[in-house]
């Protein structure tokens, strides 16, 4: 029986997939891509892309002294270290959710949400003001996410699949 | 009569019996003495044979406790791991953006492009006070990064170490995770004890 044959009789069929089941595929799978990530040029031109657009877009911001190149070598470095801890996340048999605006955020099927506007939420917000303070006001509104969060669902052996831990806050700013 | 067998892919051990004993000729007969010592020496190569058997297959199961072990321990992320990685990559963008980008002054053309790139991402006064306030200039392009990375690395277009099985890979997760119709057990999925529960708990609550 083939992958394909596999998911279809597993989807289709009487036999329906659990949490616990999607994570482990989906924790093995990520772990068969090791060989891939070391090895396969698309990877690394991938990369490249996300560090070029970026150098793009930001262009007109930079200094004016920079050499060419030096930027685009450091936003690579940025974008490939963060794709290793989305491996290391992958690979995992907890599911992480990395998300700034809303949990769905790294969902296949993205929900259309408030990039700012909603309600301070000290569960999984810190409010880092631009002086450097920390603030924890309940009655405020986000005005800006400045970098993600993210949550744990599961537990790092592969069970409870109910339970959720906020791992990481989301460092957000809420003008007074 | 004694037959021999052949064993896996160890040849036939003949001892000199065929099958048929009529075409033995009396004088290449071993005598009873004889056969018993071929007979007590091939019990001992057979006793040999399931020892040495017997040792392969205890390293075999060893060889798969610990590749099930290193499995588990790879699939294994500890929380002070994950919590130093992310505090690693923060860092690297914190630091990048003073180091290539002019937070200190800002002329006319680099504020409307601000407008234009952080336009959606950050509340209207928050966007004006950026003439004004270069820690402000330097949250935005932080966060402007941030979203990129979010979108194409963590985000389900991401992927990325998946190489040549990106496509393959984000498709049966598109399929997998399902459209509101999972394709999982909705007692589990859909439950009080679910991913989504858990996905609306963290959601935004005035959307």
């Amino acid at each position: 029986m083939g992958l394909t044959d596999l998911i279809d009789y597993r989807v289709n069929g009487e036999c329906l997939i659990d949490d616990g089941e999607y994570m482990q595929w989906f924790s093995r799978t990520a772990s068969m891509m090791d060989f891939v990530y070391k090895n396969d040029p698309r990877c690394s031109a991938r990369l490249d892309t996300i560090a070029r657009r970026l150098k793009m877009n930001l262009r007109v911001l930079e200094k004016a002294e920079i050499e060419g190149g030096c930027v685009e070598k450091d936003l690579l470095g940025v974008a490939s270290y963060a794709c290793e801890l989305d491996f290391k996340l992958a690979k995992s048999n907890a599911r992480y959710m990395v998300f700034m605006y809303d949990a769905y955020d790294t969902s296949p099927h993205p929900r259309p949400c408030k990039l700012h506007g909603m309600e301070f939420d000290p569960e999984n917000m810190v409010d880092v003001y631009y002086t450097g303070s920390t603030k924890g006001s309940l009655s405020r509104k986000v005005d800006l996410v400045l970098s993600p969060g993210v949550v744990k669902i599961g537990s790092g052996v592969g069970s409870e699949y109910g339970t959720s831990t906020v791992m990481i806050k989301r460092k957000v700013l809420c003008l007074p | 009569m004694i037959r021999s067998k052949s064993v896996g892919s160890r040849p036939a051990v003949r001892l000199g019996v065929t099958e048929d004993s009529s075409h033995v000729s009396p004088s290449a007969s071993p005598g009873p003495h004889e056969t018993e010592a071929q007979l007590l020496e091939l019990l001992k190569r057979k006793d040999g044979i399931i020892e040495e058997m017997e040792k392969r297959i205890s390293k075999l199961v060893t060889d798969l406790m610990t590749t099930h072990m290193e499995f588990r321990k790879m699939a294994y992320l500890d929380d002070s791991d994950l919590a130093a990685s992310w505090k690693s990559l923060e860092q690297s963008i914190s630091q990048l953006v003073p180091r290539w980008y002019d937070c200190s002054a800002m002329d006319p053309v680099s504020v409307a492009k601000l407008g234009q790139l952080f336009g959606q991402m950050c509340q209207p006064e928050l966007l004006r006070q950026v003439g004004i306030g270069p820690q402000m200039r330097r949250s935005l392009l932080e966060a402007y990064i941030w979203r990129t990375l979010l979108t194409d690395v963590f985000g389900a277009s991401g992927h990325i170490w998946a190489g040549k099985a990106h496509d393959a890979i984000s498709n049966l997760r598109l399929e997998l995770e399902g459209k509101g119709q999972s394709m999982r057990k909705e007692s589990v999925s859909r439950g009080a004890d679910g991913f989504d529960r858990l996905q609306s708990q963290w959601g935004v609550p005035d959307r």
